[in-house]
């Protein structure tokens, strides 16, 4: 990249002042040597919601599904929902890094591994939910294709197994990809560690990287490669889950417009999630001046196209329904959704994910932190309930009126939910305990970039 | 079958060749001693084991280890033991044998084939050969099974609460037979019994100790038909109706469908009038006058609200009508009848009603039937048989015999004068044999406190329950399943009760108590029970026995119908002394006390399937409500689940409110049989109870209850089966009335609309299993749910998972009202899982576990399920069921016993649903290739299918052309649900005709439906919204 990206004249640079490096190195190093209380109380708490998570998993793994509120006919609820909210969290992550990388996106570059790592996380604990809310979780391995002596295969027509196989793949692309980009700062890590012990276990992880021309050369090409590989993986992943609920004929699943709109409806909390997660961490480390007002801008922008085609796709998904003249889809859309038991729940997501993205049309607002933090996560909660509202809605009155139950959660549809949300922020703290948080290299060159020395 | 066998008699069903070879009878040696006294069985076929003596299970329970007596039947004995290498000839593991055996319900027997497992009985059916049964079965005789197995049953004989001997009763008791005071303060009080032993032994008491007194009473065994009776016809007789010949019939406050003695009969023979096969076919017309919505106004063409205390003023008002046409009667009308009556006939807003159903019962003179419910007063049941023999009625399908109860019509029917005797310290000893008085006796006659003035009192019941309680002496009471006995039908037809295990916790039959009054200490239920038989069957009397517990009937013995005329006198004397009643003043309202669906009079409490069965129209499970109406509802200001104080004379019951459309207005009516404190771990504490509010003076209804509802109280929760109570106007139950059906045969056309696939459709060969469902003739009675429960050893899953919808029944029935919520009509939807050729189910399960078999079921392999219940979501008829915990787990080990072991039980977190009962078509496929001979289209019955009384269910193979399955598959009124969908479902159902009056249909039906039956023939109604198009 010879050149400089483009930049317009009114847009913040997305570096502000001319630290040198050791300065940038020091800053970014430093929640890794500190010794914060705050950290430590969070990490207490988030440890609370990860206990909890465990019971909630522990006493569902040793009672059954019961536990739960389900019944027939609403099978699937809360940890479907879960899983589908985690996974589409999962999204921004590789979006950011994959996708932008190609479009040659610069500002991504101050984020790109907060976004991974939450990538990651986030889709640990949507690999967990799949698998919980099996009746015999013990044979969740027959969901994959392997050569049982039973001679008995995966059933290829079901959604399952490719759903299976395609979290599977974009944990494993996830993985390697947060990974390999790590590497060169994991070989600073290692240099300016305090002790032998945590320059050896960061040594192992550097892979012995010294920072040589070829070093950077193979590791370039490697990335690329891997942003290649992960970017349909965005596309493909969400496709698949949404699926789970399209091949099936029931009104409010049985639909064409299923996987651009789940690949929307993730990228949106996935941004979304990326904000609530970055604007505390910018405050509390001091990060103003490598994640600048322009990240923020860009993001939002990025959260309010996400939310257009999700607009979008409600309005379509609604117009199809009553243009169908089906009796039972135009039940499902017209009346049970706005109108049937569930009605608070609905206009809670239309609240949440349709009003709040407008406020960030007003560039004002979408720098400031704040309003974006707010959004973020009444984003959040629009998108869980944008899950529940798909799932449970159109479940729990299906065809038969005879069969036509409430669902209502229990404890541990709470604590799961909770749980995983204390796990998922139990494991952000260890990672930014651990790891470097904001790619130090990176925002090197982006330092270069903007004085137009690269 | 008959002489095919003696003594050792034992042949193995494979093998015999000829005739019908389902249920043969155990052999019995004669003399039975008193040390061993159940050795009727071959060795082997029984637990437990002969090794456990009486004496020795009574050491061990009186060891104090509550389950040392259960674990002892299946501990091996101690000493050494050699296993058989020759297996008994008649058992053979993995064959079940059918024996016949008789259940009595009220007095009256329904005769049984009871399927047997290596001498476990598992599975009952009706006796095809049985007047009362015709081989259907209702829920409670499905439902009995599980009783003998319930692990709450009294296992020992005590006396003060401690153990004791049964021949410590012995000792104690038998001087009475040689009493000197002739058995002065010596009372006996039962339940009414038609069972000719114990008559016959009720006699033999009687002559031998004149002053000893016999009481019948239980709580649903009114007397009110026999004093009718006697009132129109001068003697206590029992009316006898013949269904078949009844082209209309009028029911006042009767639910002859399904609750009343003979209703399996009254079913069969009433729907076979509205079979319909084609568009020419004539049917029935049924109209009810009721105020409590029963399974008979449910199917009735034209049902008539009224309070329940009203039903006598219209049937009077339709007898006025018709008395004013004698011209047009066939024996004319006695003089002074139609005035008397005059004053019945103009009774607010119902003249057109009445008069059109005179006038149709005029039309059908000689081929009608009124029929009177049991709670109603005797001068109701006057005015039907008064209007029986008007119409000529009488001798053609009613006819009349005396009643095979013992002392039917006789003052020992009555309750009173013993707790009046029992109060004045006039009765010395009293014996209760069976009921549960302490529980269901009249809340005023506070027979507890009279029971604590007896200085002697016995009890013999299959529980400990509330009257043991008050009891010095009780008696563990031997279950059907496991005692020698005898009883009589509706019709008197007499058929043996033989056992079809041993004992499995000891206990005597009431039999077997009087025998010791009379001084027979050691004659066994057995002995008893044959010597009752000795003279009647003459000169052969082994061959005969053995012939009648073969069939399971003595043939010949119905009772011969006798001439009987209306004596118009005492008749109009009475009718002088009747008055319309006013209008309901607006501070009281009428309580009546309903027979429950499920729990009969409280005596099924402890059975956690009928617990769990939803009632047949609240779906009401696990709990009584107060039911009422939607008006009575408004005007109160309650919801479902708001308790109620419902106060009466000083007494108050407090029970939650359910609003259900279609009871009268100002009427409530509570299902008796909750709230007991004396149930067992499954029915203590269900429920309210409503004994507590009914007296003596008004054991059925009553018009003063005082209602406050308890706004302060937390409301309860109800579990139902059903929320959603409307068909929205989705075309799923579909009706028409029978012109509609005449104009336009092929109305439901319009539904049989299944999506042109890109595919070439698949050619199917060989036996193709399919079912059809007629809901004109289905009831909603509920038996085949029961049926498919113990056929395929469906779990319980209780209250909580009741509430949460995890009902775990394969089969349910589906309720839907249409119409006006204030007089609803009603449809029965029998569903279950449709068996789908294109099953959507199929292709979403990622692990294959369902799929479907060359021979068209959609089949549930539940070792390969994972549970991700992707099935269960993507089936539209939602039939599948989850298993949400183990809830085989906690299954006490008795009944364990009863589980049926061709059917696996299953592990939780998998799915399993309807099977079509593969087990029944493996095993008959077997049974076809050992004997050499092709299946027949109709030679499978499903378990729905053999227990339903109305034969709605038909099941069969569509590769046969002429089977039952495949004929009613292609009646033009055959549809499927939701055919729309592409599913190709192996289930159709008949549409339901109702035949209403020509002249009240254009307006008093369309008036009450919103006029969505005339629009919507082929859409089903509801809503009146336009059918689906799609």
């Amino acid at each position: 990249m010879a050149h400089p990206s483009p930049e317009r004249i009114d847009a913040p640079p997305v570096l502000h002042g001319r630290p040198d490096d050791a300065a940038l190195t020091e800053q970014l190093l430093a929640p890794l040597w500190s010794r914060s209380r705050i950290w430590l109380l969070l990490f207490l708490l988030t440890g609370a919601g990860t206990a909890l998570f465990v019971l909630t998993m522990t006493l569902t793994f040793l009672a059954g599904i019961g536990l739960w509120g389900n019944n027939i006919p609403v099978a699937w609820a809360f940890a479907i929902t879960d899983f589908v909210w985690w996974i589409g969290i999962g999204h921004a992550g590789t979006f950011i890094s994959a996708f932008l990388l190609l479009l040659e996106q610069h500002w991504r570059a101050s984020i790109n591994r907060i976004a991974e790592a939450m990538t990651l996380f986030a889709v640990i604990n949507a690999g967990i939910f799949p698998v919980l809310h099996l009746g015999r979780p013990w044979f969740a391995y027959w969901l994959i294709p392997y050569p049982a002596t039973m001679a008995v295969w995966p059933q290829f027509r079901s959604a399952l197994p490719w759903d299976f196989a395609a979290i599977l793949t974009y944990f494993t692309v996830s993985l390697l990809f947060w990974y390999v980009g790590l590497i060169p700062d994991l070989a600073t890590v290692r240099d300016r560690a305090p002790g032998l012990t945590r320059r050896r276990i960061y040594g192992l992880f550097a892979l012995g990287w010294r920072g040589a021309a070829r070093h950077w050369q193979q590791y370039r090409i490697a990335y690329g490669l891997l942003a290649g590989l992960a970017t349909p993986l965005v596309v493909s992943v969400h496709s698949i889950v949404s699926m789970d609920f399209a091949i099936t004929q029931l009104p409010g699943w049985h639909s064409t417009i299923f996987p651009p709109y789940f690949v929307a409806g993730a990228l949106y909390s996935g941004f979304a999630m990326v904000l609530t997660l970055l604007l505390p961490l910018r405050r509390a480390f001091h990060l103003e001046n490598v994640i600048t007002e322009r990240h923020l801008d860009s993001i939002g922008k990025m959260v309010l196209a996400m939310g257009w085609m999700l607009i979008y796709s409600y309005v379509c998904e609604i117009f199809i329904a009553w243009y169908s003249g089906d009796l039972y889809e135009r039940y499902t859309f017209l009346f049970a959704r706005p109108a049937g038991p569930y009605a608070r729940v609905f206009w809670l997501m239309i609240a949440c994910n349709v009003l709040t993205p407008q406020a960030l049309w007003f560039g004002r607002l979408r720098r400031r932190p704040l309003v974006l933090f707010l959004a973020s996560i009444l984003i959040q909660i629009g998108m869980w309930t944008e899950r529940f509202v798909i799932i449970v809605t159109s479940l729990n009155r299906d065809f038969l009126p005879s069969s036509w139950h409430f669902y209502m959660p229990t404890w541990v549809d709470w604590g799961l939910l909770f749980g995983s949300i204390g796990f998922f922020l139990l494991l952000f703290l260890l990672f930014l305990r651990f790891v470097p948080a904001v790619p130090i290299f990176e925002v090197k060159r982006l330092r270069y970039e903007a004085a137009g020395e690269v | 079958m008959s002489g095919g066998w003696k003594g050792q008699g034992a042949v193995e069903g494979g093998r015999e060749a000829r005739g019908r070879r389902y249920w043969r009878a155990a052999d019995a040696p004669p003399a039975i001693s008193t040390a061993r006294p159940w050795r009727e069985f071959p060795p082997g076929a029984e637990l437990p084991p002969d090794a456990v003596s009486r004496r020795e299970f009574l050491r061990l329970a009186a060891a104090g280890a509550a389950l040392a007596g259960l674990g002892g039947c299946f501990e091996p004995p101690r000493e050494r033991i050699l296993p058989y290498t020759a297996r008994p000839p008649e058992v053979t593991p993995g064959v079940a044998r059918y024996y016949a055996t008789t259940m009595t319900l009220g007095g009256f027997g329904t005769g049984l084939l009871v399927e047997s497992h290596t001498g476990r009985p598992t599975k009952v059916e009706g006796n095809p050969d049985h007047p009362a049964s015709l081989g259907a079965t209702g829920v409670y005789e499905q439902a009995s099974v599980l009783d003998l197995y319930d692990p709450d049953r009294a296992r020992a004989p005590r006396h003060l609460g401690a153990i004791r001997p049964w021949s410590a009763f012995v000792d104690a008791f038998a001087p009475e037979a040689g009493a000197p005071d002739d058995g002065t303060g010596l009372r006996f009080l039962l339940p009414p019994t038609a069972s000719p032993t114990t008559t016959r032994l009720i006699s033999a008491v009687r002559d031998r100790l004149p002053a000893a007194g016999f009481t019948f009473y239980a709580p649903l065994s009114p007397t009110d038909p026999a004093e009718g009776a006697r009132l129109a016809l001068g003697r206590p007789l029992l009316a006898q109706y013949d269904f078949r010949a009844a082209d209309v019939v009028l029911a006042a406050d009767a639910d002859f469908l399904a609750a009343m003695p003979f209703a399996l009969r009254y079913a069969r023979h009433f729907t076979d009038r509205r079979r319909l096969h084609g568009p020419d076919d004539a049917m029935n017309r049924l109209y009810t006058i009721e105020g409590v919505f029963s399974v008979t106004g449910a199917t009735a063409d034209h049902r008539l609200r009224v309070r329940t205390a009203e039903v006598g003023d219209v049937l009077a008002a339709i007898l006025a009508e018709v008395a004013a046409v004698p011209e047009r009667l066939p024996g004319g009308a006695p003089p002074g009848l139609a005035t008397a009556l005059e004053r019945f006939r103009a009774t607010g807003g119902r003249e057109r009603w009445i008069r059109a159903v005179a006038r149709d019962l005029i039309e059908h003179a000689g081929a009608g039937i009124a029929i009177v419910g049991e709670r109603q007063p005797p001068w109701v049941h006057g005015l039907a048989h008064a209007l029986n023999a008007l119409l000529g009625n009488a001798g053609h399908t009613v006819r009349y015999t005396p009643s095979p109860l013992a002392e039917a019509g006789a003052s020992s029917h009555t309750l009173e004068p013993l707790v009046a005797e029992m109060r004045a310290g006039r009765v010395r000893t009293l014996v209760i044999l069976g009921g549960n008085p302490s529980y269901d006796a009249p809340a005023d006659l506070e027979f507890r406190r009279a029971l604590r003035a007896v200085p002697r009192t016995v009890y013999l019941g299959l529980h400990e329950n509330e009257t043991a309680a008050d009891c010095a002496w009780f008696l563990p009471m031997l279950h059907y399943l496991e005692a020698w006995g005898d009883a009589r039908a509706y019709d008197g037809t007499a058929s043996p009760i033989q056992p079809l295990i041993a004992p499995l916790y000891g206990g005597r039959t009431a039999d077997e108590v009087l025998a010791v009054f009379l001084g027979d200490v050691g004659r066994s239920a057995h002995a008893l029970v044959r010597e009752t038989w000795r003279a009647a069957l003459g000169a052969d009397f082994e061959a005969a026995w053995d012939a009648a517990l073969t069939r399971g009937i003595f043939e010949g013995t119905a009772l011969p119908p006798v001439p009987a005329a209306v004596q118009w006198d005492p008749l109009l004397r009475d009718l002088a002394t009747r008055e319309p009643r006013p209008p309901a003043g607006r501070d009281s309202f009428e309580v009546v006390f309903t027979r429950d669906a499920r729990v009969y009079d409280g005596r099924f409490a402890n059975n956690p399937w009928l617990q769990e069965l939803p009632d047949p129209l609240t779906k009401l499970t696990w709990d009584n409500a107060a039911v009422l109406g939607p008006g009575t509802a408004a005007r109160l200001g309650v919801r479902t689940g708001d308790l109620l104080a419902l106060r009466r004379h000083g007494r108050e019951l407090r029970i939650p409110a359910f609003i259900l459309p279609g009871p009268a207005e100002d009427s409530i009516s509570i299902p008796l049989g909750y709230g007991r404190a004396g149930a067992g771990a499954v029915g203590r504490g269900v429920g309210a109870n409503a004994f507590t509010l009914r007296t003596s003076e008004a054991p059925y209804f009553a018009g003063d209850l005082t209602v406050e509802p308890l706004a302060e109280m937390p409301p309860v929760r109800l579990a139902t089966t059903q929320s959603h109570w409307s068909l929205d106007g989705r075309p799923v139950a579909l009706e028409a009335t029978l012109t509609e059906y005449r104009e336009n045969p092929d109305f439901t056309a319009e539904m049989r609309r299944p999506p042109r696939s890109l595919y070439s459709p698949f050619t199917y060969t060989g036996d193709q299993w399919a079912m059809t469902i007629d809901l004109t003739v289905c009831t909603g009675c509920s038996a085949c749910v029961i049926a498919c429960q113990a056929e395929n050893n469906t779990p319980v899953v209780g209250k909580e998972d009741v509430l949460k919808g995890r009902e775990m029944h394969w089969l349910r029935i589906d309720r839907y009202f249409t119409g006006d919520a204030g007089a609803p009509d009603v449809v029965m939807q029998p569903m279950l899982c449709q068996h789908c050729e294109k099953a959507p189910c199929e292709y979403v399960c990622p692990v294959n576990a369902t799929v479907h078999s060359p021979d068209g079921l959609n089949e549930m392999v539940y070792n390969r399920c994972i549970g991700t219940r992707f099935c269960s979501n993507n089936c539209p008829y939602k039939v599948r069921r989850f298993n949400w915990f183990d809830y085989n787990s906690d299954v006490p080990e008795t009944r364990e016993m009863q589980f049926n072991p061709d059917v696996t039980v299953r592990a939780r977190g998998i799915m399993e649903k309807c099977t079509f009962c593969v087990q029944r078509i493996r095993r008959a496929q077997i049974r076809s290739r050992l004997d050499g001979r092709p299946l027949g289209g109709n030679d499978v019955q499903t378990a729905c299918a053999q227990a339903c009384p109305t034969r709605a269910i038909i099941f069969g193979s569509l590769g046969d052309p002429a089977s039952e399955v495949s004929r009613t598959h292609r009646l033009p009124r055959s549809y499927a649900v939701l055919d729309d969908l592409g599913t190709r479902p192996r289930v159709r159902y008949l549409a339901r005709i109702r035949n209403p009056a020509p002249t009240l249909a254009a307006t008093d039906r369309a008036a009450t439906s919103a006029g969505a039956e005339g629009a919507g023939a082929g859409a089903g109604k509801g809503g009146g919204a336009p059918p689906a198009e799609r």
